[in-house]
């Protein structure tokens, strides 16, 4: 059981009307670990987490989580999944405490130590009514709710969206608290890759609805290599370098970003003959934005007409 | 329970040794290698010394809110260099330098940190006799501090 | 459970509230108004009256509140469903470890408990308002609350209908609403239903195909795909009901609006002043058509142009009609006054005198109310000695225009003569005495009377028409005999008898056959219309020729035939259409074809693909309608094989069998072994 994957999705897929929201989705999360799904905004993130839980219904493939089906969890696994929706969405006319009163009386692993110590961390008062909460308050208010049934998959849809930097870092210290027993998984979705870096495990890259990148967090960045070049005169055009992400074109330089490095990589590149040629590592916010950015050139060098008018 | 993540969100007093150690997200510096980097500094300059603790990975992890996996992978690598010993029940401890990397293997490892060294140093216009003095200078301050803290 | 239910309650509390809030001031104005009206009858003696004097039974309270409740009903499930469909809130209520069916079966206890606070406190203080003597000046029961409980209760369909259509996805406009529909076909045959059981069993019934609906599309978030084979079913069964009120309204309009000039055309006898019998035809709503019985056009003497029906409006003989056995005629007939809507069942109003209002209740007394006090003033019953059913003497018969006065008009403005099996009598309200006019004797018996108050005697004098068993009785109201003849041929044949009265001396008597067993016979009576001296004796007879049954003639109706579904069993085609209807079958095999094209294509199980066929056949185009709204069709795109279009969530092409081809590859995966 316990090394069996705790999400497996297999050729998931799913159109919204013409388009394809997620397409062909193979994916496996290994129990225990923090895993990061990134992907830019409408990659199909959401669709996925959604496809998970049973919310929405796959065109094709199947998505399994703890070993079951997710088209048909039943109710004693859904106790086991916590999930916290993107926009915090609760019930306005609640104040905290009655939130958590509500939601305890469905769930008979409720812990009230935990809640109460999530809500504190947050600094929220119990009294307090959930329409009067800023953004960061009912993010943690639903945090608290879906940490204090004490689940075993946490999944988090982008949790940080509109945090401010306290509430992030509270969002990431009760992550980070969950991971105190080694059989918790957490999956989340995020844009923050400074928060994806203290966290994950693993990481998940969703381009375009089509899975792109699944690795440990250490081998995406190793994986994103960026090669500064410098030239005597105008550096020369590009040739086909397999891996290709990005290049950006200055006077006397080229610097070219490509995933998996190697001779053939370096072969390509030197047959440019630069004066001087060096790789820079990269950190993880500028290899994911390298990675998903635009592919193909850039250059910062403005042609004479635009730069007379 | 968060309430020790609470009060300690960068700094850590274990109950031996105040360890100060910044994570820096963004770096192209992995946050394993920014631990390992900085306890090996702490030991280099004196501030930890054999028979000092080292938080927990827990703890450590939780005060860094960073992943427990990777405090855990830092502490591996210290402990793979000899520099610390994980004592069953007793916690994580500062051990007296094994020699585990030969000396080529140093010299080799060294040759970049040299090469950086110099190349940046006449990239900002020093002249190499500059250098030399800087670095000097800073090798007797070190062993100052060393010497002074034992 | 607890949590959810006290959930919603909170949630649609305000809802509830203003509901209540909002029909309490409609109950109040109805009872005000009633208040007004009771005034009016009082004060100007009798005067027409176009609604019920009991406020339960009042029409503008019942058309309101079915409105209201129907609104209310669909407003409260719809904002259920509405306040969570954020996909987050959503997700937040159904990704809890309950089965969605407890979640659901919460938000229906809540809603219908605020549903029945919100409708049933104003309607049940106005029922116990009416109930406490002094309040009302009419006779109450507490059957007269069963209409207005129906309409409260029939709300729960709307109910049902307001959370399916908040829960549906819809595929087309409004295709959300669909299972209003149903709501609406329910409501409506409330109105036709004989006994308030019949009303209740169509609300369960609705009811419970709505509720199926609701619990179906709960379970997949108000989709059809996935949905249990129960939920499915009813789903499509309420909307197929929808797609039909549509057509049904379809047909209204276009016959209201685009086939106005054909109508209906329907003849009938008119007899007039001289002792002629002419026919009049109407079609649709050009000039009538009048000509003699032999088919000549009867023309005005004075300018020998064709008769106006105008014209001869002036010239219609007066006469009194009247009919036996009302009572059981009308039920056997099924008459729309049969409902138990119809206010007849219990009273009707009679007369008002001293302010005091007389009603002729339907178990054959005159009770009377103070018009001023509200309270119950006295009761006026035959002395007999019994009997059983018709043969009763101990009660009133219920004159000619019992029934049809349920809209309670004072159809005779000031009406003095009642009668029970034995004996008529001339009731004297100020005295409160009834005078006997006539009794039977030997067996004979009182079937039916009727009083004219005009030209057929001296305008002072008004006459009875009394029909027994044996005769055929006109009497002025000192008891005289005006005129007396046998009742050849008598009922159940014809029940229906007129006496008109031209040239002074003489009579026309006309029997006219009974609707049913005319039907029975074969349409072989014929209307008999016969001239009689003032000594009874027949100076001449006629039975009239047959008349063709109304017919309506709309063209426009005809083209709209092929949308119904076809005639079912198909030999029980209505004639005048036979070849529409063959056009009925056309449609529904085309709808076959295309229903089982569609779904191979969708990969319909074999089971669903015979299913659907069946119901194509049965149901023709708006079961085809149901079909394509119930579903989601998924999007097509470029098979990489054949480079057909194919359905995005089939494994493989179906038409060419390949697979879809994986994303392709940039060069720039990053996969490695998750350790």
């Amino acid at each position: 059981m316990s090394d069996q994957p705790v999400i497996r999705t297999r050729g998931l897929t799913r159109y919204f009307g013409a388009k394809c929201a997620v397409h062909d989705l193979s994916l496996e999360v290994p129990r225990g670990c923090v895993f990061a799904f990134l992907g830019r905004n409408g990659s199909g993130k959401s669709t996925t987490i959604r496809m998970l839980l049973g919310l929405l219904r796959p065109d094709r493939g199947e998505a399994s989580v703890l070993g079951t089906d997710s088209r048909q969890l039943p109710p004693e696994l859904r106790a086991r999944i916590g999930y916290l929706t993107e926009e915090h969405q609760l019930y306005g006319w609640m104040s905290v405490r009655e939130a958590g009163d509500f939601q305890s009386a469905f769930y008979p692993r409720w812990n009230e130590k935990i809640f109460r110590g999530v809500i504190g961390h947050f600094g929220l008062k119990p009294e307090a009514r959930v329409k009067h909460l800023s953004r960061g308050m009912r993010a943690g208010l639903c945090l608290a709710l879906t940490l204090a049934p004490d689940p075993e998959l946490l999944i988090l849809d982008d949790p940080a969206l509109g945090l401010d930097p306290v509430a992030r870092r509270s969002l990431v210290e009760s992550m980070i608290y969950l991971t105190r027993r080694s059989d918790r998984t957490i999956f989340f979705s995020s844009h923050h890759l400074s928060d994806v870096e203290r966290v994950a495990d693993y990481l998940a890259v969703l381009d375009y609805s089509v899975l792109r990148a699944c690795c440990p967090l250490e081998s995406f960045r190793t994986s994103v290599q960026e090669v500064q070049m410098r030239f005597a005169g105008v550096p020369p055009p590009l040739p086909t370098i397999p891996g290709f992400l990005q290049a950006f074109r200055t006077e006397h330089e080229l610097r070219v970003t490509c995933v998996h490095y190697n001779r053939e990589t370096e072969k390509a590149l030197r047959s440019l003959q630069p004066v001087a040629m060096e790789m820079v590592p990269l950190g993880l916010e500028e290899a994911f934005i390298s990675y998903l950015g635009e592919r193909g050139e850039k250059t910062f060098i403005l042609s004479d007409t635009e730069v007379a008018s | 329970m968060l309430d020790v993540a609470a009060n300690c969100t960068v700094c850590v007093n274990t109950v031996t040794v105040a360890l100060n150690i910044t994570i820096n997200t963004g770096s192209s510096v992995p946050i394993y290698k920014q631990i390992t980097e900085q306890v090996r500094l702490a030991v280099a300059t004196g501030k930890l010394v054999v028979t000092d603790q080292l938080p927990s990975v827990r703890v450590l992890a939780e005060s860094l809110v960073v992943n427990p996996n990777t405090v855990a992978r830092a502490y591996a690598d210290l402990a793979r260099e000899g520099l610390i010993e994980t004592r069953p029940g007793r916690g994580v401890f500062i051990i007296p330098k094994r020699k585990v990397m030969s000396r080529e293997e140093g010299r080799r490892r060294l040759e970049p940190l040299l090469n950086t060294l110099i190349s940046e140093g006449l990239a900002m216009n020093f002249s190499p006799d500059e250098l030399q003095d800087a670095f000097e200078k800073k090798l007797s301050q070190w062993q100052n501090e060393k010497g002074g803290k034992q | 459970m607890k949590q959810l239910i006290f959930k919603e309650l909170r949630e649609q509390f305000k809802v509830a509230v203003l509901g209540l809030v909002i029909l309490t001031l409609m109950v109040s104005l109805a009872f005000a108004a009633y208040g007004t009206q009771l005034q009016q009858v009082v004060w100007s003696m009798g005067q027409k009256t176009s609604d019920s004097l009991q406020p339960l039974l009042r029409n503008d309270l019942l058309i309101q509140v079915s409105f209201f409740c129907a609104i209310f009903g669909t407003l409260l499930g719809w904002l259920q469903i509405r306040a969570e469909k954020h996909p987050d809130l959503w997700a937040f209520l159904v990704h809890r470890p309950i089965p969605r069916t407890t979640i659901l079966r919460s938000k229906v206890v809540a809603g219908l408990l605020l549903y029945l606070a919100g409708t049933g406190l104003p309607l049940f203080g106005l029922i116990l308002v009416v109930s406490i003597p002094g309040n009302v000046a009419a006779p109450f029961e507490w059957a007269m609350a069963l209409p207005l409980t129906s309409i409260c209760l029939v709300g729960m369909v709307y109910y049902f209908a307001g959370l399916l259509t908040g829960l549906r996805q819809a595929r087309w406009f409004a295709s959300r609403g669909f299972g209003l529909g149903l709501a609406v076909i329910a409501n409506c045959s409330l109105f036709a239903m004989p006994e308030f059981w019949h009303a209740l069993l169509i609300i369960v019934v609705a009811g419970t195909l709505l509720a199926l609906t609701v619990w179906g599309s709960f379970q997949t978030g108000g989709f059809y795909r996935d949905q249990p084979v129960a939920g499915k079913v009813a789903l499509t069964l309420a909307s197929t009901a929808s797609v039909l009120v549509l057509i049904g309204l379809l047909f209204a309009l276009s016959i209201n609006f685009l086939a106005s000039r054909g109508g209906y055309t329907y003849s009938h006898y008119q007899l007039t002043r001289e002792g002629k019998i002419l026919r009049v035809t109407q079609r649709g709503f050009d000039e009538a058509d009048i000509t003699d019985l032999d088919g000549q056009p009867v023309l005005d003497e004075k300018n020998g142009r064709k008769i106006t029906l105008k014209d001869l409006q002036q010239r219609y003989a007066q006469g009194v009609s009247a009919s036996v056995d009302v009572e059981q005629r009308a039920r056997r007939n099924n008459q729309v006054g049969e409902s138990f809507f119809n206010l007849a069942r219990f009273f009707s109003p009679w007369r008002v005198q001293d302010k005091i209002l007389w009603y002729l209740t339907a178990d054959g007394r005159l009770v009377g109310y103070h018009g001023i006090s509200r309270r119950y003033a006295g009761t006026l019953v035959p002395r007999g000695t019994g009997g059983s059913g018709v043969v009763d003497d101990s009660r009133f018969l219920l004159p000619q225009n019992y029934r049809y006065s349920y809209l309670n008009n004072y159809n005779i403005m000031q009406p003095g003569v009642l009668a029970s099996a034995k004996t008529a009598y001339v009731v004297d309200l100020e005295k409160r005495e009834l005078k006997p006019l006539l009794t039977v004797t030997n067996g004979d018996a009182i079937h039916g009377f009727s009083e004219a108050t005009s030209v057929i005697a001296p305008a002072t004098n008004a006459s009875v028409l009394i029909l027994t068993r044996k005769f055929i009785r006109l009497l002025d109201l000192e008891g005289g005999t005006k005129l007396q003849l046998p009742y050849m041929p008598s009922f159940p044949q014809y029940p229906t008898v007129s006496v008109f009265r031209y040239e002074l001396t003489n009579f026309v008597v006309r029997l006219e056959p009974d609707y049913f067993e005319n039907k029975i016979s074969g349409g072989k009576l014929l209307s008999r219309v016969e001239w009689v001296n003032q000594d009874g004796s027949i100076r001449n007879a006629k039975d009239l020729p047959k008349l063709p049954e109304p017919a309506q003639n709309s063209r426009a109706e005809r083209f709209l035939i092929p949308l119904m579904p076809p005639p079912f069993p198909p030999w029980s085609w209505d004639e005048p259409y036979r070849i529409w209807n063959l056009l009925r079958i056309l449609p529904a095999a085309l709808c076959v074809g295309v229903g089982w094209w569609l779904g191979r294509r969708n990969n319909f199980t074999p089971k669903a693909l015979a299913g659907w066929g069946i119901f194509h056949l049965l149901l023709g185009l708006p079961g085809f309608l149901a079909f394509l709204a119930v579903q989601e069709w998924p999007a097509t795109e470029p098979c990489p094989g054949c480079k057909k279009m194919r359905v995005v969530d089939r494994e493989s092409c179906e038409h060419c069998g390949v697979s879809f081809a994986p994303s392709e590859k940039t060069g720039t995966e990053i996969f490695e072994p998750l350790i």
